[in-house]
């Protein structure tokens, strides 16, 4: 007996953009593409570990072309999820930078990766920066936050789960949560040259 | 910034909750004021950063699940399997089905054996739409499975979603003579109503549920109806196998 029945590429991505059932979305993501992708980092001098930290950060790529509709569904998502991989684990062993493991034809073809997923990897790198601030905010921060913007939570809801005694009181506890972060933000080099990318771009 | 527009105006012009007459005044500043265009920029990255750390953490659990029960899973087919040539495996499986595969189904199948290849419910990770279905999916999501029952329990009136999850609690806990009604009413509802709330999922627990309670004929029933219907998103987790390990339960049992 199957354990459950394959939703087609096209329910994941509805599933992931509508955030309805995305743990089995995920789930199933990685019931058919982990062997595969652990497979190609096996194959091009990886590890077990490094398969698993690539497959990790190649998911959080491809569910962000999903949400900002960046993926939707022109390619399969094997495919797509592979050329994220391959591409990242490239960057990764350019970055160990150690001739003696490298692989020219792999390198090769990871140059051809579409621009999409090569603009999708960079502003991931982006975010996971400021992912790694907001990890950094404390606890009722954190959860404020995620219920907010993550679970759609409204104002309400979260002040009655999180035990706040008005829902003012909580709006401001947000404000300076979110203030907080982009404080740091602000203060980040790595984020400056992002930013100003993002607002020449407007020019 | 030089105006008075803080975050929370951003955010309400973001979601565009302000009046037409402050929306125009925003879009005016924005122009003029190149700090609160960056200030706007810094908004937005950061509300996907939130939205995306929400996500990486559903990855990760969902990465460590994965990894956790593929490395027990692993462990039968690269010790017997993996080392051994492919005409081997091959004689050794015609072997088997020839000698014993009768006996070997027999044996070996049990409703225990059956009811682990079912998938557990889990729960989204969307509130839901009550405070009590929210607080048992909390339960449920812990494992704390008799906690879920006794609060719904407690409740006059129960929804539907947290009739389902009741159901599923009781799967977890193997009570299947508790979970059937239960979706059997859920059932019946759908039929009042016109519906088809979770039918497809109701449709597959319910086989489970027979299984637990050691009523195969049933579940044998429920398994044909979904095996009919070639639109069933669960038709494909059967095969012919399941009926005849099902036929074979009714016979030892």
């Amino acid at each position: 007996m199957k354990l459950n029945r394959l939703f087609s590429d096209e329910e994941l991505i509805q599933m992931i953009r509508g955030k309805t059932m995305q743990s089995q979305a995920i789930n199933q993501l990685y019931e058919q593409h982990y062997g595969m992708l652990e497979q190609m980092i096996l194959q091009n001098s990886g590890s077990h570990d490094d398969a698993a930290d690539m497959i990790q950060e190649s998911m959080l790529v491809l569910v962000q072309m999903i949400i900002k509709d960046k993926f939707r569904g022109e390619s399969s998502i094997k495919s797509i999820l592979y050329s994220i991989a391959k591409n990242k684990w490239i960057t990764e062993i350019r970055k160990k930078s150690s001739s003696q493991i490298r692989n020219e034809k792999f390198h090769t073809d990871a140059e051809q990766s579409t621009p999409d997923i090569t603009e999708a990897i960079a502003k991931q790198e982006d975010l996971n920066y400021i992912i790694k601030l907001f990890d950094q905010l404390g606890e009722t921060c954190r959860k404020i936050l995620l219920l907010f913007y993550f679970e759609d939570y409204s104002m309400a809801e979260i002040c009655k789960r999180l035990e706040f005694s008005s829902e003012q009181v909580l709006r401001n506890k947000k404000y300076k949560c979110l203030k907080s972060l982009n404080e740091s933000v602000k203060a980040s080099p790595t984020i400056q040259s992002t930013l100003q990318k993002i607002l020449r771009n407007e020019d | 910034m030089k105006t008075n527009i803080d975050i929370s105006i951003l955010e309400d012009y973001l979601d565009q909750k302000l009046s037409s007459e402050k929306q125009k005044e925003v879009e005016t500043a924005l122009i003029q004021d190149s700090d609160l265009r960056k200030e706007l920029e810094i908004l937005k990255l950061n509300r996907e950063s939130i939205q995306l750390a929400g996500w990486k953490k559903l990855i990760e659990e969902t990465q460590s699940n994965y990894l956790s029960t593929r490395t027990t899973q692993k462990i039968y087919p690269d010790k017997y399997l993996g080392k051994n040539p492919w005409y081997l495996r091959i004689a050794a499986s015609i072997s088997i089905l020839l000698i014993g595969l009768a006996s070997f189904l027999y044996v070996n199948t049990s409703p225990e054996a059956l009811q682990k290849e079912f998938i557990s419910y889990q729960v989204p990770v969307m509130r839901g739409n009550s405070n009590l279905e929210n607080k048992m999916k909390e339960y449920y999501q812990n494992k704390e499975f008799q906690k879920a029952i006794q609060l719904a329990e407690e409740e006059a009136f129960i929804d539907r979603e947290s009739k389902f999850i009741l159901a599923m609690s009781y799967l977890e806990l193997n009570q299947g003579n508790e979970a059937s009604p239960i979706l059997l009413e859920l059932q019946e509802e759908n039929i009042e109503d016109g519906q088809s709330w979770f039918q497809e999922e109701i449709d597959y627990y319910l086989i489970k549920a027979y299984i637990v309670q050691g009523d195969f004929s049933k579940a044998k029933i429920q398994l044909e109806k979904i095996k009919s219907n070639p639109r069933h998103k669960y038709r494909r987790s059967f095969d012919r196998w399941d009926i005849v390990r099902i036929q074979l339960l009714e016979l030892k049992y």
